[in-house]
């Protein structure tokens, strides 16, 4: 672009100068137009020739954790002539944050040469892409460069980092048939005492109630409640709509953090678990087991971003039939209002289990806020809307949704104890 | 670098101002020194349409130039203003570039905008000095020749 402005300043300086000269028959005006010929001369005759570079770029590792820190080696080769001043940047998306080495350098590149630049980076969840990278050259005596932006497409995934929580009871109405955590309703082996029923031969003697026996003369055994594993689905909230956002931060984030910690925690426990991601497109990761399962919930997670779509307003059109019925559904959602509320009741009526965690921001707004506005009006503002949020997420517990009401500058992980965990339920 | 992107062009439009001035045209003196300043606030503030600006300059030279004004002054001012110029927009270019990468890279610059500032100076003194009584036919071949020097330049361009 630069090139094409000292291009037209040049020519049009010297054309209008050698018209005028030419039309007013004065030498003076003829002779100042001779620096500006000399300068469009300069740019058009030294400009360096394209071609003849090839530029490679190394990413190691290229699927982290969030976090952790990631090395990029860019190496240019010179395959053509050699360049006097070769310029090499790196076009870093947002949310790379560089901590060491360069991402440009500007230095000769002889023929058969090449140039090689690292750096380290340590990126925010998300997935990234690395299109190209923009040169300059500079030819003998040039004074404009050749910029060019060369190809080396590069990806790279950075997953959400779960944080590792305590327990989580959920007590869906359907199991599967493997053993697991989760309390099934069905007598059988377990831990803790589901009823007694007669004996039958073959039953372990040591299950046999000695104190029934004595007060009835019949022969009966304690049965214990088994312990299954269920199918779990997790549902993350991408509306934008949903979401709030500001310059120092969002609900996004925490929710595909807490959605990420969700869904690992249940695969370690040994259930079935799926990812459903509500926003501009509904991105479901069928269910399944372990640790490859894992990996594919945490990559869609690493692609995640909060996004609107008129058609998904609302969380009225979550495929219900995608789940099984009377299964757990976790869903992470900060509530976008009174409407989502409805369909989770709907949701729950249907015989879901529904845990709804819901991160909530406004803590870090008023703390980011204090001293900025008005402090009256600060806390009434905040307040209200704490006492709205209060009404939706105590309407929702009153339906039967177990309700986690995570500040997002608290640990999620204690948040989750104190909501869910039978420790948590017993001080409640 | 820096300094030279910064004041070179500056400093041209200041000797323009100033022959403004001394002949009595304070308007296009005035209308100098602003495009100085603003020629220092797009560089600092690194907005683009430095370019236009040359535009200024030469306009306000060949003001001058009708007006009476002597020659040289205003073409040490244009030549300043070219030499500001080029250097403005290395200096941007370069910008991305480490501390010590961009030094080089000054030091060669910086000699070649002395050589062009010096040879294109020269070459438009010995153009107003030079006088030819030309005949049909030398200058039919000399305008053919710069005819197709441009149409040369012309075809690089594109």
């Amino acid at each position: 672009m630069e090139h094409r402005e000292r291009l037209a300043a040049a020519a049009g300086m010297t054309a209008a100068l050698v018209v005028l000269g030419i039309v007013v028959h004065d030498g003076r005006v003829l002779g100042l137009a001779v620096p500006y010929l000399v300068y469009f001369a300069w740019i058009v005759l030294s400009r360096p020739a394209s071609g003849g570079i090839e530029v490679t770029r190394q990413i190691h590792p290229d699927r982290v954790p969030a976090g952790e820190e990631i090395e990029v080696v860019l190496t240019v080769e010179n395959h053509g002539t050699a360049v006097p001043f070769f310029g090499l940047e790196e076009l870093l998306p947002d949310g790379l944050n560089v901590i060491d080495g360069e991402t440009t350098a500007l230095a000769p590149l002889p023929a058969g040469g090449r140039i090689s630049i690292s750096y380290t980076i340590v990126p925010q969840r998300g997935e990234y892409e690395l299109p190209s990278v923009r040169t300059k050259r500079w030819g003998h005596g040039a004074p404009a460069p050749l910029v060019e932006e060369i190809r080396c497409p590069s990806s790279l995934l950075v997953l959400p980092r779960p944080a590792p929580l305590a327990e989580i009871e959920i007590r869906p109405r359907r199991t599967l048939v493997y053993a697991g955590t989760v309390k099934a309703d069905v007598g059988g082996a377990g831990i803790d005492f589901f009823g007694c029923r007669n004996y039958t031969p073959g039953d372990d003697v040591r299950r046999i109630n000695w104190r029934a026996y004595a007060r009835t003369g019949r022969l009966v055994v304690n049965e214990y409640e088994q312990e299954r594993i269920a199918d779990v689905n997790v549902i993350l909230d991408a509306r934008a709509r949903a979401h709030h956002r500001s310059s120092d931060g969002d609900t996004f984030e925490p929710a595909v953090h807490a959605a990420a910690s969700l869904a690992v925690h249940f695969l370690e426990q040994g259930n079935r678990v799926g990812l459903l991601i509500y926003g501009d497109v509904l991105d479901w990761t069928y269910p399944g087991f372990g640790r490859t399962q894992r990996e594919r919930i945490l990559d869609s997670l690493a692609a995640a971003r909060p996004a609107d779509k008129a058609v998904f307003e609302d969380l009225r059109y979550i495929p219900t039939r995608l789940f099984p019925s009377r299964s757990q559904l976790v869903v992470v959602s900060p509530l976008a209002g009174e409407e989502d509320v409805e369909i989770l009741g709907l949701l729950r009526a249907r015989g879901y289990h529904v845990i709804l965690v819901s991160p909530d921001p406004l803590d870090r707004w008023i703390e980011r806020n204090t001293g900025k506005t008005d402090e009256g009006s600060l806390r009434l503002a905040a307040r209200l809307i704490r006492l709205d949020r209060r009404v939706l997420l105590d309407t929702l517990a009153r339906i039967g949704v177990e309700v986690v009401d995570w500040p997002v500058d608290e640990s999620f992980a204690r948040a989750v104890d104190w909501a869910l965990s039978r420790r948590g339920r017993r001080f409640r | 670098m820096r300094w030279a992107g910064l004041l070179l062009f500056p400093a041209g439009m200041l000797i323009l101002a100033a022959t403004g001035y001394a002949d009595g045209e304070a308007v296009v003196g005035t209308i100098a020194v602003i495009g100085a300043v603003g020629w220092i606030l797009l560089i600092l503030r690194r907005t683009g349409g430095a370019a236009a600006l040359l535009g200024v300059s030469g306009g306000i030279g060949l003001f001058l130039l009708f007006t009476g004004s002597g020659f040289y002054p205003i073409l040490a001012g244009e030549v300043l203003a070219i030499l500001g110029l080029e250097a403005g927009m290395s200096r941007r270019e370069i910008s991305p570039f480490p501390k010590e990468h961009q030094d080089k890279f000054s030091r060669r610059m910086l000699l070649l905008l002395g050589s062009a500032g010096i040879g294109s100076g020269g070459l438009a003194v010995l153009a107003v000095n030079l006088h030819l009584t030309l005949r049909f036919l030398p200058a039919l071949g000399i305008s053919l020749a710069v005819l197709a020097g441009l149409a040369l330049l012309l075809r690089r361009v594109k």
